[in-house]
């Protein structure tokens, strides 16, 4: 799975993105709906923001964050004294491969304060029969062992960001 | 208790659905972390249906292609291990029920019905991820999905 980052970069870009407002990835205050929705598709709006931005030129299989299984959930998620993300996937959920990026770079924007780790529901359905996983992408914010925060679906970078920020700040 | 470890679960006694499968290729997860490529074949008529639903339904590619082709693939993969294009999308405690059930079949209810795709092969034109293309070659499929 760990590829070197490959050649097929996704120039497919069809409309040009100059018109929007891009917030920067610090900026927490955005006024996301606290609503969890099944699917992503529901946050055309906050959506715009980033759209452009997450849909990047990247390799489809270079999946950096490091992988967790049912045999080292305890340890890694449950057991660890910095907070935690986690991304549930699909081996062949196509938005999943775009929140993989947008994890990627969170797990190097947080370096230090929060640990990063994908899971794959399809080789691991105990935890993910646990935590009653349905539609993928989900990623779950665990502090202290407790799930936190838990978002279903393909968002904005800056979506991710603000949980992660309540999480820390709790 | 907890239930079934792993790689054990679902796979069970679905390979005789379909066409059967090459002797030295095993199609289902007992592989760690491992992707199994679903036939060319099927991969084939995911890719002529998605283009024609796209186009039935007024509805576009992500401007990611390599979305459109992993979802593709994932649908192909389900119609060569279970018989149906099950949604790549999900998580499913029992696949095989699932894909004679149907809900979750492409399209799936929610599509036909609210023209929702959360695996983001069919998007709406006000969709910020969709682009403008309602076609896909086997190349664009083979190219962007290289590197799994
Ligand atoms: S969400 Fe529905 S329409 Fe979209 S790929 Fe899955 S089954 Fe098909």
């Amino acid at each position: 799975m760990a590829a070197s980052c490959c050649s097929t970069a996704l120039f497919s870009f069809s409309r040009p993105n100059t018109s929007y407002g891009v917030v920067s990835s610090s900026s927490v205050s955005l006024s996301l709906p606290q609503q969890t929705h099944q699917f992503g598709l529901s946050f055309r709006a906050q959506r715009r923001l980033e759209a452009r931005k997450s849909v990047r030129v990247s390799c489809i299989g270079d999946n950096k964050t490091a992988a967790v299984t049912g045999k080292s959930w305890d340890k890694l998620v449950l057991d660890s004294e910095t907070p935690v993300l986690v991304e549930f996937y699909a081996s062949w959920c196509g938005p999943c491969r775009m929140v993989h990026r947008v994890i990627d770079e969170i797990a190097t924007d947080y370096s230090g304060r929060l640990k990063c780790f994908v899971l794959n529901a399809d080789n691991d359905p105990r935890i993910a029969e646990d935590y009653d996983i349905k539609a993928v992408p989900v990623v779950m914010l665990f502090k202290n062992g407790v799930k936190l925060e838990s978002i279903v679906g393909t968002m904005p970078k800056e979506f991710y960001v603000a949980a992660i920020e309540r999480v820390l700040a709790s | 208790m907890r239930t079934l470890q792993a790689s054990t679960s679902y796979s069970i006694g679905i390979s005789s659905v379909g066409p059967p499968a090459p002797p030295t290729r095993h199609r289902h997860g007992i592989v760690a972390q491992g992707v199994v490529e679903p036939t060319e074949k099927s991969v084939e008529i995911m890719r002529k249906f998605s283009e024609q639903y796209a186009r039935k339904s007024s509805t576009y590619f992500c401007v990611d292609k390599g979305v459109t082709s992993v979802v593709i693939k994932g649908l192909a993969e389900h119609k060569d291990t279970l018989g149906a294009p099950l949604c790549p999308c999900r998580h499913y405690d029992d696949k095989a029920a699932e894909a004679q059930q149907g809900f979750w079949n492409c399209p799936c209810v929610p599509m036909r019905e609210r023209k929702e795709c959360h695996c983001m092969l069919f998007l709406t034109p006000d969709n910020d991820f969709a682009g403008q293309e309602q076609t896909i070659s086997m190349e664009e499929i083979k190219e962007t999905t290289a590197n799994m």
